[in-house]
């Protein structure tokens, strides 16, 4: 045992310190890629054991990532360079729950859906709704700015958040934000949430808790051409109506949904919107039946509202599980995560499938597409190089074509170390020397969670991300 | 996978895996990393340690394959700490089937690590002298009765008190001894209440039969009040679920194939089972044989086919809703292996809400595992104990004083559970005799 | 000083056309800010012109305060130093209006109105009412993340805006964020620049998302006789299924003062809360029974206002409370910030332990948004009235929450801060601020700290 270990395990004891190579081999991967291993792995309980761990590296000049539950897709808890990662799968203590004031106050570790059904009964719950949030916590959410189907009408992470305690690079705490609106200042904690763990290490957080709303309708529509179905999208938002969800799957991504989750999509359609309107009774009823008139007027073969919460709950199952579901007919695959105006959905759909045609490779289509979000799936197999590089040069065209469209090249996977070379598709020089600007505040060193974020100009910005089996 | 072409028995690998069933890439190549596993994992949930998750687990499994993990102390320890409640199922997105994984991981390592002599000991005992034979179970039986009524028990237990570590909480954990055991009943057929619509067979387990005599009885007559004419056949014995969950694979497929004959010499209807850990192995006997013996798949998938798990069969016919009223406040823990291994979640609480006056209140992380998972309480007690706690936190959430479940197992754990809690008075019941007593109160027939 | 001025006006006017960099003295008179006019009045037509300022004015350390009349700088400390009234009201184009994508990127010195007009035609609004209203530019709004009402429902400019362009003080035009509803892209500078009033950077440039503007609106009084019934009136909307578009509580004291500026004629002598719901006429007239309800369990009156100029006026006083105070020089305009559940237990004490009748002081909450605002007019105002100042943030802070003084007289901004305590996150703010603009030539003196 190195006396690097032995002065971890002095700071938090034997059983947080993970330091054989059999454990840190399970730790070189999270949702999206393996890399280097740490160089040991610290499970902390308290504020007080991320400040010494921190304080420590600082003097060994060892760099230091923070974990939730390394479900993230951009490669953001990982150890590209070695280094302590800091665990945060025991401090997931709700410390605080306050209904009068919609609050709480959470440790980073708390899993995202674990808090939304801590206030359920009461008839709360905690609005950012990723994908992934029976696993992922909302620490990684923070770092992420994590959105989710219902961002649509909630908005993501960072209109959630409300305060955070973050421990710098240097080991001091700083409190930003308040556990309410107004405190005057510069907005620190909407800074640090999407920062990806770079600018410092978040080990409280005050989330807003939003109230159920009275009624929930759902409402499948079923297209036999996909151009209409993105037609629809802007339709729908044209006619003032804010849905809570719109997502969109074309016929591919619903066919492998529905054989693993037979949630009852059609399979013969070319592609579906899964829209989900809420608040009260009246509301959800007129708007649903707007939106059913919209649907029909953009040639939906089908409008079909779910009659049960069973109903609901399937169809949302199938969605949730939509990546996953392509695991199985395609062990590999590169999810995309480019944003772009939704009135162009309709373009962009035509120039995926002209990208896909001319890589020669299955593309998938699932969509945010009431943000404009995209998560094209580019399917491969692994063990076949030449079809990944081609899979990676297609990936690049669609986010180039996104830049191009005034949008994103990530919506709400992050950048980590799989899109940091992709920066300057949508940043100048200058923009990114102004986030350099603000890194050099908190971060002179650069030692926490590096490699990550910011191009390292390194790569001429070619794709270095190794997309492992199914990443 | 890395080719090892002579391994002796027994014998530590160097790199890989050694010949026979193996985790292989066609069941972890759908593992995509995405970690939507880890909080449905009891132990990940406790330790939050990757090796000790599902997507840990897969991960280091394929790192044996690969040669960079040695199948070796540290693998074993996170595969064996693994509950196999298959919550991870659930959870996963792309389908892996981790029961499986797990399994063939377990099987290597049965085959190829030398476990510590005591431990080796225990498990030849175990798995081998002991589950396989009724007669040796019978007596074993006898013997435990005598030791539990004879107050031998108690006085065993107030010795074992003062020592350390966890004797005391194991010998806690021993099953009560229910006579009249329920292998006289083995060869009877039990006629049907009323009109016979069904002819089933009624698959009693090897411990149950001794321990949960009750609830077998309770079983039959459950069944007979739904139509059904129930065949008990002699020549069953153990369905081989524990030595499947511990790799012994070998041994099951023996235990397997004498189900088959016991069971394959009749067309019945259905094959009955009350016990989730049981039923679920039952519906995989095929994988037994996809593999090895692969001549006997045929006969198991047949019989794999007509398994159903006793909850499963009532709520698909028209099940007999003429009951009397039990005023309760219940709960309704899920049994892993069926909610996860079978996907037989509704069924049970289709029969609870069928029972006039009782109260169903959902138990929060009901799908969580309460810690018992076959002899995991007892080879994994510390884990074990730290489960059934926040189980029984969950329990007194919903302030219920009648807990169901549909698996002996869970009935032992929890019931271990509500002893060792402040609220003794509750009542910890399996589905089946729940129902029993609602008929009882209704048709006036004696329990 | 006035040979450096006058190289600058020579310089600026290289940068900006002559015409653009102004020195008569009515005009600089009119940008004073806190009692300092400025030496020149700079009007910078595009975002490089801009940045080409500052850039000029941080070499030659002249310190700048950006606005577009100067019209609402009273928020804030007294600068330290004004050199250069930086006026963007030459910039107010919209780029990218894309009504069918609800979103619109547009310049600083777009006049509020303007804009609401603008898209209004589509059916859309930015649902703010920031202080000043229609004359409120958007690059004062965004730089001070100025909201209203609204904000319990929509928010504040923070969950609005998309991206900014700022122009910084090393010459350059800086974008963060982008024109796309969802965007997680590398740090969200964005919210940095948002409320840092114009101390680090000046935008030039804000991209934002557009709602669109429910199609009926009607608003419903309850009374509620004292501030305890009134709480329990919130806290009955707050578990009731509705969700207004915003909510009023307002104090006797403010309904005294609305009673004879709006004959305001239905009000007994008590609290009232004025709730606004919007949608279609079916959700309005389901609002309309559910707080119905509320009244009736709580047995107090409910009523629904008519649609007519009075409403109008309460709710615009309610808003802009500023521009009425304005008119007033030795007003105190206070904004204390509070978890909700403490909003009536603020009022409750400051009105029994803090305030006396010659304050002459109205106050109403925003009881949904967690807000106190508090006006007072002592006059002529007692020595040592500061102390009534310091009391009343003193009570906010014991209440977990902070008070801003928003308008104070002359003489009382000397003695009193503006924002308030600072926490220990301020060293990262100070730093920042020495990252962006190293020599301190934004808005001096003005901000949280001193910055």
């Amino acid at each position: 045992m190195k006396s690097f270990t032995r002065e971890l395990i002095r700071l938090v004891g034997r059983d947080a310190v993970l330091w054989r190579p059999e454990d840190l081999m399970l730790y070189e991967y999270d949702g999206l890629s393996s890399l280097r291993q740490p160089d040991a792995v610290v499970l902390p309980t308290t504020t007080d054991h991320v400040v010494g761990i921190v304080k420590f590296a600082a003097r060994e000049k060892v760099p230091v990532v923070a974990r939730g539950a390394g479900t993230g897709l951009s490669g953001g808890a990982v150890t590209p360079e070695g280094g302590i990662l800091i665990g945060f799968s025991r401090m997931k203590k709700i410390l605080e729950i306050d209904l009068e004031n919609q609050r709480a106050r959470i440790q980073p570790g708390v899993v995202n859906l674990d808090l939304s059904l801590a206030v359920s009964d009461q008839g709360y719950f905690y609005a950012p709704d990723p994908s992934s949030q029976k696993a992922c916590t909302i620490g990684g959410n923070v770092a992420e700015n994590s959105g989710g189907p219902h961002t649509l009408a909630y908005g993501v992470t960072t209109n959630h958040v409300l305060g955070l305690e973050v421990v710098l690079p240097g080991g001091e705490v700083i409190h930003t934000g308040a556990a309410h609106w107004g405190r005057p200042g510069y907005d620190l904690t909407g800074l640090i949430v999407g920062s990806e763990g770079t600018l410092g290490i978040v080990t409280e957080i005050t989330v807003r808790l939003m109230r159920k709303p009275e009624a929930v309708k759902t409402l499948l529509a079923v297209y036999d051409r996909v151009l209409d179905a993105t037609r629809t999208v802007a339709a729908i938002t044209a006619r003032g109506i804010t849905p809570a969800a719109l997502e969109m799957m074309d016929g591919f991504t619903l066919r492998a949904v529905e054989d693993a989750t037979h949630a009852g999509y059609p399979k013969d359609s070319a592609a579906v919107l899964l829209i989900e309107v809420e608040g009260l009774l009246e509301n959800v009823e007129e708007e649903s039946d707007q939106i059913e008139a919209v649907c029909r007027e953009d040639h939906a073969r089908d409008v079909r509202r779910a009659k049960s919460n069973e109903e609901r709950e399937l169809l949302w199952r199938g969605r949730k599980n939509a990546f996953g579901a392509i695991g199985r007919i395609s062990p590999s695959y590169y999810v995309q995560d480019g944003v772009i105006p939704r009135t162009r959905l309709p373009e962009m759909l035509e120039f995926i499938a002209g990208v896909a045609e001319k890589y020669k490779l299955q593309i998938g289509n699932i969509f945010h597409a009431g943000d404009g979000n995209l998560h094209p799936l580019l399917m491969f197999d692994a063990r076949d190089e030449a079809q990944h590089q081609r899979v990676l040069k297609a990936a690049r065209e669609i986010m180039a074509k996104c830049a191009e469209m005034g949008g994103s090249i990530t919506g709400e996977h992050g950048v980590g170390i799989e899109k940091n070379e992709l920066m300057p598709l949508i940043f100048s020089p200058d923009d990114l020397d102004a986030m350099r600007k603000v890194k050099s505040v908190f971060n002179p060193a650069g030692e926490f969670n590096p490699a990550k974020l910011l191009p390292s100009g390194k790569m001429c910005g070619e794709l270095r991300v190794q997309v492992s089996a199914g990443a | 996978m890395s080719q090892v072409e002579t391994q002796p028995m027994n014998a530590t690998l160097v790199k890989g895996y050694g010949p026979g069933e193996a985790p292989t890439w066609d069941f972890y190549s759908k593992c995509i990393h995405c970690g939507l596993c880890l909080n449905a994992c009891p132990t990940y949930r406790e330790l939050g340690v990757e090796m000790d998750s599902p997507r840990g687990r897969i991960y280091q499994m394929i790192q044996v394959e690969r040669g960079r993990l040695p199948l070796a102390k540290s693998f074993v320890e996170h595969i064996d700490l693994c509950l196999d409640c298959r919550s991870c199922e659930t959870a996963c997105p792309s389908g892996v089937e981790y029961g499986r994984l797990v399994e063939a991981a377990r099987g290597q390592i049965e085959k190829y690590y030398r476990r510590p002599l005591l431990e080796s000991a225990l498990r030849k005992f175990f798995f081998h002298f002991l589950l396989p034979h009724r007669r040796r179970l019978e007596f074993a039986g006898r013997v435990l009765r005598f030791y539990q009524r004879s107050g031998l028990e108690a006085l065993t237990r107030a010795l074992l008190k003062p020592f350390p570590g966890r004797l005391a909480d194991v010998a806690r954990l021993a099953p009560r001894m229910e006579r009249p055991f329920f292998t006289e009943r083995l060869g009877t057929v039990v006629p049907a209440v009323g009109t016979r619509r069904h002819c089933v067979a009624f698959f009693a387990g090897c411990i149950a039969n001794l321990s949960f005599a009750r609830l077998n009885e309770a079983t039959v007559r459950v069944l007979a009040q739904n139509g059904c004419e129930v065949v008990i056949p002699r020549d069953q014995g153990c369905c081989g679920a524990l030595h499947v969950h511990a790799g012994i694979r070998d041994l099951a497929r023996d235990l397997a194939r004498r189900n088959l004959d016991a069971f394959l010499a009749e067309d019945f209807d259905a094959i009955i089972t009350n016990a989730a850990g049981c039923g679920s192995v039952l519906k995989e006997y095929p994988l037994l044989f996809e593999k090895e013996q692969p001549e006997e798949l045929e006969r198991a998938r047949a019989f794999s086919s007509r398994v159903k798990d006793v909850t499963e069969f009532l709520a698909g016919i028209e099940f007999n809703r003429e009951m009397g009223a039990i005023k309760a406040r219940a709960t309704y823990q899920d049994p892993c292996h069926l909610s996860h291994a079978q996907r037989i979640r509704t069924a049970p609480r289709k029969l609870l809400a069928a029972v006039p006056g009782l109260e169903l209140v959902e138990l929060k992380e009901s799908e969580i595992c309460c810690g018992s998972a076959g002899v995991y309480n007892v080879a994994h007690n510390e884990m074990a104990e730290r489960l059934l706690a926040g189980k029984m936190r969950r329990v007194d959430e919903t302030g219920a004083d009648l807990i169901l479940t549909a698996n002996p197992g869970c009935l032992l754990q929890l019931r271990a559970g509500v002893a060792g809690s402040k609220s003794r008075h509750r009542r910890v019941m399996h589905v089946v005799e729940l129902l029993d007593e609602a008929y009882s109160l209704r048709s006036g027939h004696t329990a | 000083m006035i040979t450096a001025l006058d190289r600058a006006q020579t310089e600026l006017a290289n940068i900006v056309g002559a015409a653009r960099v102004v020195s008569d003295e009515g005009t600089r008179a009119s940008l004073s800010v806190d009692g300092k006019t400025p030496g020149l009045a700079v009007y910078p037509p595009s975002a490089q012109q801009t940045a080409e300022v500052l850039r000029y004015a941080s070499h030659e350390r002249l310190a700048v305060i950006p606005c577009r009349n100067a019209t609402k700088l009273s928020i804030g400390n007294p600068p330290r130093d004004y050199d250069i009234a930086l006026c963007m009201k030459e910039m107010n184009r919209v780029w990218h209006y894309e009504p069918e994508d609800l979103t619109i990127s547009a310049e600083p010195g777009m006049k509020f109105g303007d804009f609401q007009h603008f898209v209004g035609r589509h059916g859309l609004w930015l649902p703010l009412n920031p202080p000043g209203g229609a004359s409120a530019s958007l690059g004062g709004i965004v730089a001070t993340n100025a909201s209203g009402s609204y904000r319990c429902f929509y928010g504040t400019p923070r969950d609005m805006a998309l991206g900014v362009k700022v122009a910084t003080t090393e010459g350059k035009v800086v974008k963060a964020g982008g024109r796309v509803v969802k965007n997680v892209a590398g740090y969200d500078l964005t919210k940095l620049m948002i409320g840092s009033f114009g101390t680090l950077g000046v935008i030039v440039e804000m991209s934002f998302k557009l709602f669109p503007r429910p199609t009926e609106r009607a608003t419903f009084v309850l009374t509620a006789g004292t501030l305890e019934k009134a709480r329990e009136i919130r806290r009955a909307l707050q578990l009731s299924p509705i969700r207004p578009l915003r909510a009023a509580l307002l104090d006797a004291s403010y309904m005294e003062f609305l009673k004879e500026s709006e004959h305001l004629k239905e009000c007994g002598g008590g609290c009232e809360i004025w709730i606004e719901v919007g949608g279609s006429e079916r959700v309005v007239g389901r609002c309309s029974s559910e707080l119905k309800q509320i009244a009736l369990r709580a047995n107090e009156t409910f009523r629904e206002q008519e649609r007519n100029s009075t409403m109008a006026g309460v709710w615009s006083r309610i808003d802009d409370s500023y521009s009425g105070v304005r008119a007033n020089t030795d007003d105190w305009l206070l904004r204390v910030s509070m978890a909700v559940s403490a909003v009536e237990e603020y009022m409750i004490r400051a009105n029994r332990d803090q305030l006396r009748p010659e304050h002459f002081w109205r106050c109403w909450a925003e009881p949904l948004g967690g807000i106190v605002h508090l006006w007072l007019h002592p006059h002529p105002e007692p020595a040592g009235f500061e102390e009534v100042i310091h009391n009343l943030r003193r009570l906010g802070e014991e209440l977990g929450g902070s008070l801003v003084v928003e308008i104070a007289p002359f003489a009382g901004k000397a003695k009193v801060d503006a924002w308030g305590t600072i926490g220990d996150d301020f060293e990262v703010m100070r730093k920042l601020k020495d990252a962006f603009d190293p020599n301190h030539i934004l808005s001096p003196g003005r901000f949280v700290g001193g910055l």
